[in-house]
């Protein structure tokens, strides 16, 4: 057996032990003839997770639902998966979701729900809860997810892995499962940040190069953020020089995940509104009521919401202006247990869990930004309140600004990065 | 009450289900309400 070979049965296996105990992962897929005619290349046998939403040749695409159980199986694979492939990688399984990437929890009802790796009682975060778990856990060192309001950078952060969204249209969306089309992208999850270059490279080869001596912020207002968020926002600054140093104050980032919502709402009901007439009552609870409500929603609303989409989109093209990359939190808190329903948010209050885990992500979404979370260490010694999960900072620039972000991430993971979490595992 | 309800759009909503719904859209107005305010002050 060669060496690719025993990476992705390795994988496979690891998959398959874990998936009783976290609930990350649907299928553990049959590796070996994969394994055996990977082609060679920069990835050459590196086992990858795929999201249950991407088209896999063969395979029902179900998106974490029980609705999708007769459609009929891809024809080929997913534009992205097939780069992957086609650059050496080996799809071994595929992950848990939200239904229909419905939510920020990976809590489903009809696959259960996917636990957190480093505390089995939290949420893994959403809606690509599974992938950024089998990361976590060292089941694979990629995993494909999707990112709609923040959705592959929550789990990213909870679960403390590399999470990279690029900008919208930079990876083909095709054979995705759609959630709000507008708002879809492709995301991923990796073990390191040379890991999530080298997936760029492979699906996105043309992304431009770094921009050398970036100018770095941080961006607020942070009176969203949790103790620990603002904790580990103010370890990045400290590992790049700029504790202190003057805060770009970005637009109101309660009335900006206002407008997101509404336009995921929206084109989430267009999406399914053809099994909403026809099977809503097999939708799980989530999905079918915020489905249904997206249904309801006057037609001036999604005006309103495109109107200051279009608002924000001169307000961040002016900001980038003078700034390159920004530093904020990913998430305003460390993940939530499962049954916690509402999350204290430093000068907010006490707010619902969601939409509140994406105040943070949202703007980056909306806008088509690329923005990546890098994990933060938080020592289990300190003694401080949820010692030892995990939390990412957030770096987001401008358009083509991926190569920048992940240069600046680098930097930052070996100055304050998170590679005992990893070992930390529960 | 009647026990389930249309919507325009052909979806059919038990009546059981009618208060959650109606919660979760009115979030919504409420979200847009809001930002007709900040777009109305200049934002």
């Amino acid at each position: 057996m060669s060496v690719a070979t025993a990476s992705v049965t390795d994988a496979a296996e690891r998959l398959a032990a874990h998936r009783e105990g976290y609930g990350h992962v649907y299928d553990v897929l049959d590796v070996a003839a994969a394994a055996r005619d990977a082609r060679p290349g920069p990835l050459s046998g590196v086992p990858f997770a795929v999201k249950d939403l991407f088209d896999l040749a063969g395979r029902v695409t179900r998106s974490g639902s029980a609705l999708t159980a007769d459609d009929a199986p891809a024809a080929r694979s997913a534009a992205v998966v097939r780069a992957l492939e086609a650059a050496g990688a080996v799809a071994v399984g595929v992950t848990a979701m939200d239904e229909f990437a419905h939510g920020f929890t990976t809590i489903n009802d009809h696959f259960g729900t996917c636990r957190n790796p480093h505390d089995p009682a939290r949420i893994a975060g959403g809606s690509s809860g599974g992938s950024a778990a089998a990361v976590a856990l060292g089941d694979v060192p990629v995993a494909l997810g999707s990112d709609t309001n923040g959705s592959g950078r929550v789990p990213a952060s909870l679960c403390g892995v590399v999470g990279l969204k690029p900008g919208y249209g930079v990876v083909s969306t095709e054979g995705m499962a759609p959630f709000a089309p507008g708002l879809d992208h492709v995301s991923w999850f990796t073990d390191t940040v040379e890991r999530a270059e080298a997936v760029l490279d492979a699906v996105a080869p043309d992304t431009a190069a770094a921009t050398h001596s970036p100018r770095v912020a941080a961006a607020g207002p942070q009176g969203w953020a949790g103790a620990e968020a603002l904790a580990a926002v103010d370890a990045a600054l400290g590992a790049l020089g700029l504790l202190g140093s003057a805060t770009v104050e970005l637009p109101p980032l309660d009335r900006t995940l206002d407008a997101s919502l509404l336009i995921t709402a929206a084109e989430g009901a267009e999406v399914h509104h053809d099994r909403l007439r026809r099977d809503r009552a097999r939708f799980g609870a989530s999905a079918r009521i915020g489905l249904t409500a997206g249904a309801l929603l006057p037609a001036g609303a999604l005006v309103t919401a495109e109107r200051y989409r279009a608002v924000l989109r001169e307000s961040y093209a002016a900001l980038f202006e003078s700034v390159d990359v920004l530093v904020l939190p990913t998430t305003p808190v460390v993940a939530p247990l499962i049954g916690e329903r509402e999350v204290r948010l430093g000068d907010q209050g006490v707010r619902g869990r969601e939409p509140s885990l994406g105040v943070f992500t949202a703007p980056f979404s909306l806008l088509g930004l690329p923005a990546v979370s890098v994990p933060i260490r938080r020592r289990r010694s300190s003694g401080a309140a949820h010692d030892g999960l995990p939390l990412g900072v957030q770096l987001a620039g401008a358009s083509g600004s991926e190569r920048t972000l992940l240069a600046v991430a680098r930097m930052l993971v070996e100055r304050c990065g998170a590679d005992e979490l990893g070992a930390e595992v529960a | 009450m009647p026990e389930e309800i249309a919507v325009p759009s052909g979806i059919v909503v038990p009546a059981d289900e009618q208060p959650l719904v109606q919660a979760a859209v009115d979030e919504h107005v409420h979200r847009w309400q809001l930002l007709r305010e900040l777009i109305e002050a200049g934002a």
